[in-house]
Formats: structure tokens, C-alpha cells, sequence
């Protein structure tokens, strides 16, 4: 009751305090810095520049203010000696609860009023992209918890250290290294400031994002208010130093308690989190595969259930089993999943797991009984990880909108064993407004359900299922020439845009610039059309198979289209992807052995091509060649590339990163660039299309494929190492 | 003077805001080195003297903003009340300004040593450089004026209401974190990183030093204008309560 | 040392005018007690001798020069205590005085151990001031002023928080210090200016009421100080302020200072606090 009393008295006096109000103003114009300065948003996805980025500039900034005002409150008091008077009416930890839930109830409305003074602007601007429960779902899951963080953070650091200058301090410091520097910069979870905000999709909103938001909140808040019942105890007292009144305190025994408790609850929550993988930040490539045992496998099959609101999946897989490998046999699984049950002719399995992999995959070990023929059943579910080196890019998900699993993350990767020739059979339940697609090919064969579900059926013939997809997806078809047939797959919210900017003409001038300077792909197989499907934001990139080209959403998103000035990153992101069926995994491939020739230069100097010839040559040379020699020249002057010998005594992981960034440089700008001088010295364009398509019919063969060397590159261009070297 | 002296320089020095923030600075130091430096700024060696000076532009802002924070002590309510006493000594407000900014100069002077003695340290043991004579005068330019424009400002900040000290915070941290234009960036950090890009290489493949005059202007200007401005505080007696 | 003050006017940047027309004269040797009520003008009088203040009309002569342009002078001779004042919290009381010393430019050394001793800090010397008590940072404040052998010692409620016996050392210590200087003391406790000061000043709305010594002050407010006895719930009579009641027998004795006495009361030998209310009555119903 006392608390109640003591709250509403703080709740008034802090209405009547001017600087709260002013606070609370500036918090309300916070949002403003992320239409401008304040951008963490990847891409230009409409949601992101209209919802998470505002929003996250609010969150972010609106913390500081709040902290501030924390901090000033506190220190008003202090000052003006009204703390000592009211520690001889109230009892002190009371009164601190009841100063900082008022202090937090002024936040929440302030966080409420902020959410509808922005709400005419995001409709309007956002349009038929608007969804309101996504845009309220951000105040409610990244702003009011971040803002509450903040005043516990810094009422915990003022009321330890009494000063106003240590506890900004304390408070910057905090921030900068958790949030903001180069130590956190791939550590999202450790972000308790500014929410991790990735790229946003318009086509397939996903909540990925604010799933992970509200997660991280609630571990901070733990954290936080831990902290804050640690500083309680922290409190000066009985005129006593900080160590005196700490030792005082600990006699209260619910306040060591508490703050243990919330600490520990922060911790675990930290250690239990199934968003992001837990296996290390460097990309590995490590494969699984040992010797197989050929047709190990009959009658498998994967029977799996989506629950898109909770983003779960849960999982049976049936293997009918030949004859056992001897030994210890293993499989491999997303990390966030876990195996319920594994019974091996109805016998329970015994299995034992490893330590998840950078790959944000696990490995299960387990022996079968050496008799063949039994069935081994599989149940396992969960909630599908992302791993740290894939991150902000989230390629699995499984979402209300968007849903996209690969390999592990739809059944168990089996080592040493392959498929017979009877294929598996591939059940999967989810809700019935998304279309699904396994390998970029439509699933037709289903059952509705009377939880307004369906089971899609189908069967394949692979030792895995490389990706599943499914979302609310619209699929047109359409030709340029009576030759090839075009499926192109895309968000069913972007049809207008299709139409008003016609993508399907841009599609169809890509195809016809390549056929005719390079030849047919003949990898899109006759009577097989040409599949150019749209990704979600959320897994950034764009990739190729045969017959496939996928491209990002935001190379067709409303505020891609309607910039002008945008350049090459992201319109001709599809061009490039597509260009992916002449050069690269799909068409004529390259021996990227020495480091410099690769399939991307050739692709980036093809797109330079088409862009060259669409745009005009300005544009070309502005978003194309110019960026390529400021790269290389910048790769060439750069101090370690001119001094290796130096590179010995840094640690390892820098080299590592350096190596990464050469690599990168080599592929999209210095192979280019060499590309474009061999152009200049075998007789300008015509002639190294002709160089070009003569190469590929030559190596092109569905079949004989081998890679072309860069040395025969040269031969077919006449050139020697020593012309194409750039100065 | 010298035992007046003797006594603001240790208020200071033992002050745990002091030693916290030289803490700080010192992590923030090694940080910046092992994270920035050892990259080279723009693309010279990491213990050239562009990468230096450039390293000490970044540290700068944190070091002047621990300046800001023991210079917003002077303008307290502590100080306050305790000038009424040091008011009615013969002490004159000039010689307490001088001696106020010499205490702050010798604290400045100590981050920076211990910066300086980090980046030593870091020179030779990942690089085996010894060359740091061609350090010392560059880096005098980049810092001298920056603490004497930031200590005037504070001090005339400071004498209108302590609030603004701490206001200037804020402006020291967006100005030297989140970058400043050109020649007139008050660390002068921004220089070293940017202009190397635009001059040519030697055989060796590291830019020449040189001090372009545009830089120069901008530190003399940032000299004379903080010296000016400690000028008019001093000619300007504080707080004589006038009817 | 001769202070003079000359036709001083205070008005305040707030409209509030603190003093009017104020003319007095300091000389040394004197002990000169301040006696008022709150918000009389004491302190913004010792704020103008410690040129802390600039007068809105009126002149301060310090020796015969303006104090303004003597201030250096001024302050060597200074020894100062406000009513509020703050301390240096992470120095000892020795490292204090001897910083003081150095900002007044005396030698420290002897100096600081001999302030510290006449204030009876011996044992604290080398306690930070943080862990003083209220009535010990009160005797760091005394020894500062005293530090150096002042010739102007200028002392604003200088014994708040001290305990009755302390007070009267002060008090003495303050008294054996007027011999050969101006020692300007402003206080509400009428028995410590009755005790050692040789003149008093009554100040009252920014006027000076009295000037002169506490026994001419005590022969003012002869007969007019009486005692009657009153029941409880008995009105004040008009014309009298009631100066104290005691509970007796056969009632309550009040005693009152009036202009002129009532018939009932007895007349009795007036002390100077009688005297200062006397004073301060009879301007009110002027």
C-alpha cells in the first residue's frame, strides 16, 4: 500500500518537474533522426526507412534522454537534500521502487504519444505496405523496454557511484562498447541500446527482428533491473561509505536475493537463446560428408510441421536402413532444434551430441544394431537458428509471411549414408495462404486441413532438400521470343510495381543482351522455363542454380524504382544474378585458383555491359568503372599488400579479415577492371564479346563442363599476365 | 603561487573522476590502436606519422572531454561555496584562471604522456619502430591548440552557468565520434586520415608528410581564438554582484 | 585600519533594497557586534566590506582610498567567514588551512599549527574534511579567517553549531583579537555581542537604528521593560512585545518591553536583549 501512496506522490512531482517535460518532448522528436541521420536499416525496404529506423533512432536516442532525466532526478534530490528528508519518512528501497515506476510510467506514455504522432506519417507514407500491428509491435517491443533499461541502468550507476559526471560516463561507456564499437559490432545480442534492426522486407513482412528484439529486452531488463536492486543495496546509509552501507544491506536478504535472481535470469537467458547461433562469428566451410554407403537409404521420409505464429517447427524423419555403417554414425541438425526421441525398430537409440558449429549446426552421434531392414525414426523440433556468420542476413526463418529453410533446417543431414533411387517422401503442414516451393519448384499435391492448414506432399530425389521456401508468392509467365519461357516469382504485394515499371520487359532485355553477345544458357532446359524468383530482404543476396536466378525483394521495392541516383547495388542486383546463368556456379565457370580470375569478374564486367547499354555509358562509368579503379587503387596503396612481411605479427583473425577483403576486392573490381583492359587491348567491345562468347560456347557444355584457367582467358585474348597488370 | 598550485593539481590528480577517466582513456587508447591503427590510416604504414597524428585526433575528443568534465568541477556548487571563502583572499581571478587552466594543462598533458607512451609501446612491439622523434612536433600542433580552444570555451561556458560545461560534452563527442569537416575539425584528426589520399606516393609507397597551410590556419586559429577567449575571462572579473 | 562607510544604498537586481542611506565608521582597535533580524541587510553590509558587492549609491573608504581600488590591500589584511560557506571535502583540515595560507599568502607551517590549535583542531588535523562534523568544519571556517594575523576580521554567524562551551572560547579568542584590529561580528545571539563587543550596531530594514556602546543601548530601554502576570488565554496588551513567559505560581510572568509601561506590570533593570527588542519594537510601531 505504501508503495502505491509513494508512487502516485512521485508520479505528480515528477508531472510538475519542467526537465521531465522538456525530456519527454525531445523523446517525442527522437524518431525524427531516423528519417535522417540515424539509419541502421539495411537496404531501403519501405518498412525499415518508415518503421525501423524511426523507431530505432527513437529507441536509441529517446534511452540516452532518459537516462538523463534518471540521472537528474537522482542527483536533484541528492542535492537539494530532500533524499535525507525522505528517508526519514519512506523506507528507502520502497521509495526508490515507487521514483523509478514513476519515472518509467512518464516513459511509457511517452512512448505511447510517440507511437501516435508518427502514426498518420507511416500510414501515409507506407501506404497499401502498411500493417498496424507491426508498427505498434516495434514502440511496444524495442522502445518502452529499451527506455526502462535505460533509467535502471543509470539509477543503478548514480545511485553506486553518487555522481553525476561517473555515472555518464559509466553510462557512455557501456553504451559505446556493448553497442556501438567494433568489439560489438557483430555481437547483436549484447545491443541492450539500439535494437539490432537487419534488413526489413515490404513483400514478406517477417518478425524476426522484433522476436529477437523482444528477447534480447527481456534479458537486458533482467539484467538491468538486477543491477538496479544491486545498487539498492549500494545505497548510502547510516552515514556509512559504500562498502559500509553494502555490508548493511546484505543483512535485507530479498535484496542480494533478487538481484542474484535477475542477474542469473539475464545470464541464462543469454545462454539459452535459440536466435542466433552460438558457434563462433568466421565463416567455415566445413562438410560433413565421410565415405558413403551407397543406397544405405529406402523409404525415407521427412513429415514436418510449421507453426509460422511461434516460428517452430517439429519434425519426424523415417529412414528405412539397409545395413547399418559399423561404428559410430552421426548426423547433423540446426542447433536451435532438438531431438525428442530416436528409436531404431522401435527401440529407443542411445545418442549423444556435440557442440554447436560456426555453421549454427550440431552433430548427434549414435550406433544402430547391426541388423538391416528396421526403420529409424527421428522426432526433433524447435526453433531454427541463425548463424552468427550469416547474421544480419537471416536465411532460414520460419515467419507468418516468408518462410525459408535449408538442408539441416528442414530434416537430419545423414552422414555416410545416401539415397537409393526411390526418392523421399516430403510432408509438410503450414498455413494455407503461402505458397511453398522445394528447390524453386511449386508443390501442388496437397490436403487441406481443418485448422485452416494444408499438407503439401511430394517426393525428390536428393540426398537433401537445398531450400524450401514458401510465402505469399504470385507467379507469371511470359516470353520474349518463342524460345524461352520466363516464371517469374514474386511477392503478391509488389504486382502493381511489376506492372507500373514493367520488370518483365527489364528481364526479358537481360536475357536477349546475353543470348545474343554470349549465347543460349543451356542450362534452361527446353520446355523448363526460366525460373527468376524473389527472395525476402531478410537472407540478403541473391543466387544462382541451373535454370534460377534468385534476386532480393529490394531490387524492385517502391523506393528502389523511384531513385534515380541509386547505382549499382542494388537495382542491377537481378541483372547481375541472372547474368549468374552465362558466367559463374550455373554456366561457364572459371579456376579461381590464383586468386584474381573468378566467375564474378566476369559476371560484374557483363552487367557493367548491359548497364553500359541500357543506362548510357555516364552511368555506366560512374557506378561501374570509376568504383572499380578507386577500389583497386585503394587495394594497391593499401599499407599491408605493399608490406606482407608485416603481416606475420598481427593477430590472426585481422589477417584473416584482410585476407577476406582482398578476395573480395579481387573478384568485383580488380577482375573486372583487368577485364575492361583486355577489352581496350584486343579492339574494343565487340571484339572481347567475341572473345567471350566464343569461350563459353567452347566450355559451355552441359555435361563436359570443366573451368576455364585464366591463362587460357588470355590465350583466347592474345594477352599475357604482364598487359593485364594494373598499375 | 607554486603550493596553491601544488594543492589544485592534486585535487585534481587524486580525484577519482580523474582517475577513472584516465582509465578510460587509456582502455579507449589501445583500443583505438589495436582496432584502427594497425590498419594504417589511409592506407600508410600503421607507424607512419599520418597514422599517429591520426590516432591521436581520435583519442583527442575522449581526452579533451575528461578536460571538460574536471574544468566543470571548477563551476560546481562545491566550488562554489568554497569560493566565498577563497573570494576574501588576495588571490586575484586572473592568477586563479591561470592557475585553474595550468592544473588542467598538467592533467591533459599526463593522459596525453600515457597515450603517447601506449602508442610506443605499440609501435614496437607489433612493428619493431623506434622512430618517434618525427612524432613529437606534429602531434604538439594537433593537441596545443585543441586544449587551449576547448579549456577557453569551458572556462567561458563555464562562468555563464556549469550546466553548459556539461553541454559542451555532447558537442565534443558528436565533433570528434561521429567526424568534422575538413581543415577546421578542432582534433585536426580528420586531416591526417583524408588528405594523405590525395597526394601522390613514393617509391616506397607511402605519401609524404606534409602540413598543408589550411591545416596550419585552422590550429593557429583555434590557438589565438582560445587564447583570446581566456583573455577576455580574465579581463572580465567574475560575479561582482552589481544593483 | 579605518573604514569608512559613506551614504551606502543596496538595492538588488530583484527591486529588493537591502540597505538605505547607511553612514558608519570602523577604526581600529573595535569589536563591533551586528545585531538584526533576518533579512536586516547584516550580510549584504559584510559583502560590501569584503567587496563582494558594489554599492548602488554610496562609497566605502578604506584608509581614505575607495575600497574598490584598495582591494588587494583589503584582502591581505582580510580574515572572512561567511554564514554558508564550503570546504574543500578531499583535503585534510591541515591540507585546507595550509592551501588558505598559501591564497592569503601567509608562511604556513607555524601560522596553520597555530590557528589549528587555537581552534582546538589538534587532534583532527590530519582528518579529511569529508569526515568533520558540522561543528568542526565550523571551527576550519573560524581558523581560516584567523589564519595570519588579520587586521580586518569580518565574521557572519560564526558560532552556529557550536556547543555552548566552544562559544565562549570563540567568543574570547575573537575578543583577545580586537585589541589592535577591527573584528566586525554578526550574529543572533544578543549574550555574545552583550559579552565581549564594545560597540553595536542595530540594524533594521536596511537602516541602522543604533550605533554606539551595548551599556548606552541598555540605559535607551530603561523603564521601559517591565513583568506582569497574565492568565492563560489573556490577550497581548496593546503597545507592549512580550519578550519572554515564564510559568509561575500564580500564573504566567511575562516579561515586555513597551514605550510606555503598562500600570499593572513592575519595572525591572533592562539587559541588552531587552534593549536590541526594545529598539527594533519602537521602529516597528514608527
Amino acid at each position: 500500500m505504501k508503495f502505491f501512496s509513494l508512487y502516485r506522490v512521485e508520479l505528480r512531482r515528477l508531472l510538475l518537474t519542467k526537465f521531465i517535460w522538456l525530456i519527454s518532448a525531445l523523446c517525442l522528436l527522437t524518431p525524427l533522426l531516423g528519417y535522417t541521420i540515424y539509419t541502421p536499416s539495411l537496404l531501403s525496404a519501405m518498412s525499415g526507412l518508415y518503421i525501423g529506423n524511426p523507431i530505432s533512432a527513437g529507441t536509441t536516442f529517446g534511452g540516452v534522454l532518459w537516462a538523463v532525466a534518471a540521472v537528474f532526478e537522482a542527483n536533484r534530490q541528492r542535492r537539494s537534500g530532500t533524499d535525507v528528508l525522505a528517508a526519514a519518512i519512506a523506507p528507502p528501497v520502497t521509495h526508490s521502487a515507487a521514483k523509478a515506476a514513476a519515472l518509467m510510467t512518464v516513459s511509457a506514455t511517452v512512448t505511447a504519444l510517440c507511437s501516435l504522432v508518427y502514426l498518420p506519417y507511416t500510414a501515409v507514407k507506407l501506404d497499401y505496405l502498411f500493417n498496424a500491428d507491426f508498427y505498434f509491435a516495434h514502440y511496444l517491443v524495442f522502445m518502452l523496454p529499451t527506455w526502462w533499461i535505460s533509467i535502471l541502468f543509470a539509477e543503478s550507476f548514480y545511485r553506486i557511484t553518487r555522481r553525476v559526471e561517473l555515472s555518464a560516463l559509466i553510462y557512455a561507456a557501456l553504451a559505446y562498447m556493448l553497442c556501438f564499437s567494433r568489439f560489438a559490432k557483430s555481437k547483436w545480442l549484447l545491443w541492450w541500446l539500439n535494437p539490432l534492426i537487419g534488413a526489413y522486407s515490404d513483400g514478406f513482412p517477417d518478425i524476426w527482428f522484433l522476436r529477437v528484439g523482444a528477447y534480447t529486452r527481456l534479458m537486458w531488463l533482467c539484467a538491468a533491473a538486477g543491477l538496479w536492486a544491486f545498487s539498492l543495496m549500494c545505497q548510502r546509509r547510516y552515514q556509512k561509505g559504500l562498502f559500509g552501507s553494502f555490508a548493511r544491506s546484505l543483512k535485507k536478504v530479498y535484496l542480494p536475493i533478487s538481484a542474484a535472481a535477475l542477474i542469473t535470469s539475464g545470464t541464462v537467458l543469454w545462454n539459452v537463446q535459440l536466435f542466433i547461433g552460438h558457434g563462433g562469428e568466421e565463416f567455415k566451410d566445413e562438410y560433413l560428408w565421410g565415405d558413403m554407403v551407397s543406397e544405405s537409404f529406402y523409404n525415407v521420409g521427412y513429415f514436418i510441421k510449421l507453426d509460422p505464429t511461434l516460428g517452430n517447427l517439429s519434425g519426424i524423419a523415417e529412414y528405412h536402413i539397409r545395413k547399418p555403417a559399423n561404428g559410430e554414425n552421426c548426423f547433423r541438425l540446426n542447433a536451435g532444434y532438438k531431438i525428442k526421441s530416436m528409436t531404431y525398430g522401435g527401440e529407443n537409440v542411445n545418442f549423444r551430441t556435440v557442440k554447436e558449429d560456426v555453421n549454427g549446426q550440431y552433430d548427434t552421434f549414435f550406433e544402430l544394431p547391426e541388423k538391416g531392414g528396421e526403420k529409424l525414426v527421428i522426432e526433433y523440433g524447435g526453433f531454427p537458428t541463425v548463424a552468427q556468420c550469416f547474421m544480419p542476413s537471416i536465411p532460414n526463418s520460419i515467419g507468418e509471411n516468408y518462410i525459408f529453410l535449408q538442408h539441416t533446417d528442414i530434416a537430419p543431414l545423414m552422414k555416410n549414408y545416401c539415397l537409393g533411387d526411390r526418392g523421399v517422401r516430403f510432408e509438410i503442414t503450414f498455413p494455407e495462404y503461402l505458397t511453398p516451393f522445394v528447390e524453386h519448384e511449386p508443390l501442388t499435391d496437397f490436403t487441406e486441413n481443418l485448422d485452416g492448414t494444408r499438407t503439401y506432399k511430394t517426393t525428390y530425389y536428393s540426398d537433401y532438400i537445398y531450400n524450401f521456401i514458401a510465402g505469399r508468392y504470385l507467379t507469371d509467365r511470359f516470353s520474349s521470343d518463342e524460345s524461352i519461357e520466363f516464371r517469374f516469382i514474386y511477392g503478391d504485394i509488389y504486382q502493381p510495381i511489376v506492372e507500373e515499371y514493367n520488370v518483365r520487359q527489364s528481364i526479358c532485355d537481360v536475357y536477349d543482351y546475353c543470348t545474343k553477345h554470349y549465347g543460349k544458357t543451356p542450362f534452361v532446359l527446353e520446355g523448363k522455363p526460366f525460373t527468376l524468383f524473389q527472395k525476402s530482404a531478410l537472407s540478403l543476396g541473391g543466387y544462382a542454380v541451373p535454370g534460377v536466378s534468385t534476386w532480393y525483394e529490394e531490387s524492385i521495392s517502391p523506393s528502389t524504382l523511384s531513385d534515380p541516383n541509386r547505382g549499382a547495388n542494388a537495382t542491377e542486383i537481378f541483372i547481375h544474378e541472372m547474368i549468374h546463368q552465362w558466367w559463374g556456379g550455373v554456366g561457364m565457370w572459371c579456376d579461381e585458383s590464383d586468386g584474381i580470375w573468378s566467375s564474378e569478374g566476369l559476371t560484374v564486367y557483363s552487367t557493367y555491359r548491359f548497364v553500359k547499354e541500357k543506362y548510357g555509358e555516364l552511368y555506366a562509368k560512374q557506378y561501374y568503372v570509376d568504383d572499380w579503379k578507386k577500389c583497386v587503387d585503394e587495394q594497391n596503396r593499401s599499407f599491408y599488400n605493399r608490406h606482407p612481411e608485416y603481416l606475420e605479427k598481427l593477430p590472426e583473425s585481422y589477417r584473416e579479415q584482410l585476407n577476406v577483403s582482398n578476395q573480395g576486392f579481387n573478384k568485383y573490381k580488380r577482375m573486372p577492371l583487368m577485364i575492361l583492359k583486355a577489352e581496350e587491348l584486343v579492339g574494343g567491345e565487340e571484339k572481347m564479346d567475341e572473345i567471350l562468347g566464343k569461350m563459353y560456347s567452347d566450355y559451355n557444355k552441359v555435361g563436359e563442363q570443366y573451368p576455364v584457367t585464366y591463362k587460357e582467358f588470355l590465350d583466347y585474348c592474345r594477352l599475357t599476365e604482364e598487359d593485364l597488370k594494373l598499375d | 603561487m607554486i603550493k596553491v598550485f601544488g594543492y589544485e593539481l592534486k585535487r585534481l590528480l587524486t580525484s577519482w573522476l580523474f582517475i577513472a577517466m584516465l582509465a578510460v582513456n587509456t582502455i579507449f587508447a589501445w583500443y583505438i590502436l589495436t582496432t584502427e591503427i594497425i590498419e594504417g590510416i589511409a592506407y600508410t604504414a600503421p607507424f607512419s606519422v599520418w597514422s599517429n597524428c591520426a590516432y591521436i585526433g581520435k583519442t583527442l575528443p575522449l581526452s579533451i572531454i575528461t578536460i571538460l568534465l574536471l574544468q566543470a568541477g571548477y563551476y560546481g556548487k562545491q566550488q562554489k561555496r568554497v569560493d566565498i571563502l577563497i573570494g576574501a583572499s588576495p588571490l586575484t581571478h586572473v592568477q586563479r584562471l591561470l592557475l585553474n587552466t595550468a592544473a588542467l594543462g598538467v592533467c591533459f598533458l599526463i593522459i596525453c604522456l600515457i597515450e603517447s607512451i601506449l602508442g610506443a609501446v605499440f609501435y614496437a612491439a607489433f612493428f619493431g619502430y623506434y622512430g618517434f622523434d618525427v612524432f613529437i612536433l606534429p602531434a604538439l600542433l594537433e593537441i596545443i591548440p585543441c586544449f587551449v580552444f576547448s579549456v577557453g570555451i569551458g572556462h567561458l561556458a563555464g562562468r555563464i552557468h556549469q550546466g553548459l560545461v556539461y553541454a559542451l560534452l555532447p558537442i565534443v563527442f558528436i565533433a570528434g565520434f561521429l567526424g568534422a569537416a575538413g581543415a577546421f575539425d578542432l582534433f585536426g584528426g580528420g586531416y591526417f586520415s583524408a588528405y594523405p589520399l590525395t597526394l601522390p606516393v613514393n617509391s616506397d609507397g607511402e605519401p609524404e608528410f606534409v602540413i598543408n597551410s589550411a591545416w596550419l590556419l585552422a590550429r593557429f586559429i583555434y590557438l589565438i581564438a582560445g587564447a583570446s577567449i581566456l583573455i577576455v575571462n580574465s579581463a572580465f572579473r567574475p560575479k561582482i554582484k552589481r544593483a | 585600519m579605518k573604514i569608512d562607510i559613506n551614504n551606502i544604498t543596496m538595492i538588488y537586481p530583484s527591486g529588493k533594497k537591502a540597505l538605505s542611506d547607511i553612514t558608519v565608521s570602523l577604526e581600529s582597535p573595535g569589536f563591533i557586534g551586528i545585531l538584526g533580524p533576518n533579512g536586516a541587510g547584516k550580510t549584504t553590509l559584510m559583502k560590501l566590506l569584503i567587496a563582494g558587492l558594489i554599492p548602488t549609491k554610496g562609497e566605502i573608504m578604506l584608509d581614505g582610498k575607495p575600497l574598490l581600488s584598495q582591494e588587494t590591500q583589503l584582502k591581505s589584511q582580510l580574515g572572512y567567514l561567511s554564514q554558508s560557506f564550503g570546504l574543500y571535502d578531499e583535503l585534510t583540515v591541515w591540507q585546507f588551512l595550509d592551501y588558505m595560507a598559501a591564497l592569503k599568502g601567509v608562511k604556513s607551517g607555524k601560522a596553520v599549527d597555530d590557528v589549528i590549535s587555537r581552534t582546538n583542531l589538534t587532534e583532527q588535523r590530519k582528518t579529511r574534511i569529508r569526515s568533520l562534523s558540522g561543528g568542526q568544519r565550523q571551527r576550519v571556517g573560524i581558523a581560516q579567517a584567523l589564519l595570519g594575523d588579520p587586521q580586518l576580521i569580518i565574521l557572519d554567524e560564526p558560532t552556529v553549531g557550536l556547543d555552548p562551551e566552544e562559544r565562549v572560547k570563540f567568543r574570547n579568542i575573537f575578543s583577545e583579537m580586537a585589541q589592535n584590529k577591527i573584528v566586525l561580528l554578526s550574529t543572533h545571539i544578543v549574550e555574545d555581542v552583550q559579552a565581549v563587543c564594545s560597540r553595536v550596531l542595530v540594524i533594521y530594514g536596511g537602516l541602522i537604528l543604533y550605533d554606539g556602546s551595548p551599556s548606552a543601548l541598555i540605559a535607551e530601554a530603561a523603564g521601559h521593560v517591565g513583568t506582569y502576570i497574565s492568565q492563560v488565554g489573556d490577550p497581548v496588551p496593546a503597545g507592549c512585545r512580550v519578550v519572554s513567559k515564564v510559568n509561575v505560581s500564580e500564573g504566567i510572568r511575562c516579561r515586555i518591553v513597551a514605550e510606555k509601561m503598562l500600570d499593572c506590570a513592575e519595572s525591572v533593570e533592562p539587559t541588552l536583549e531587552d534593549a536590541y527588542l526594545y529598539c527594533i519594537h519602537k521602529e516597528g510601531r514608527q
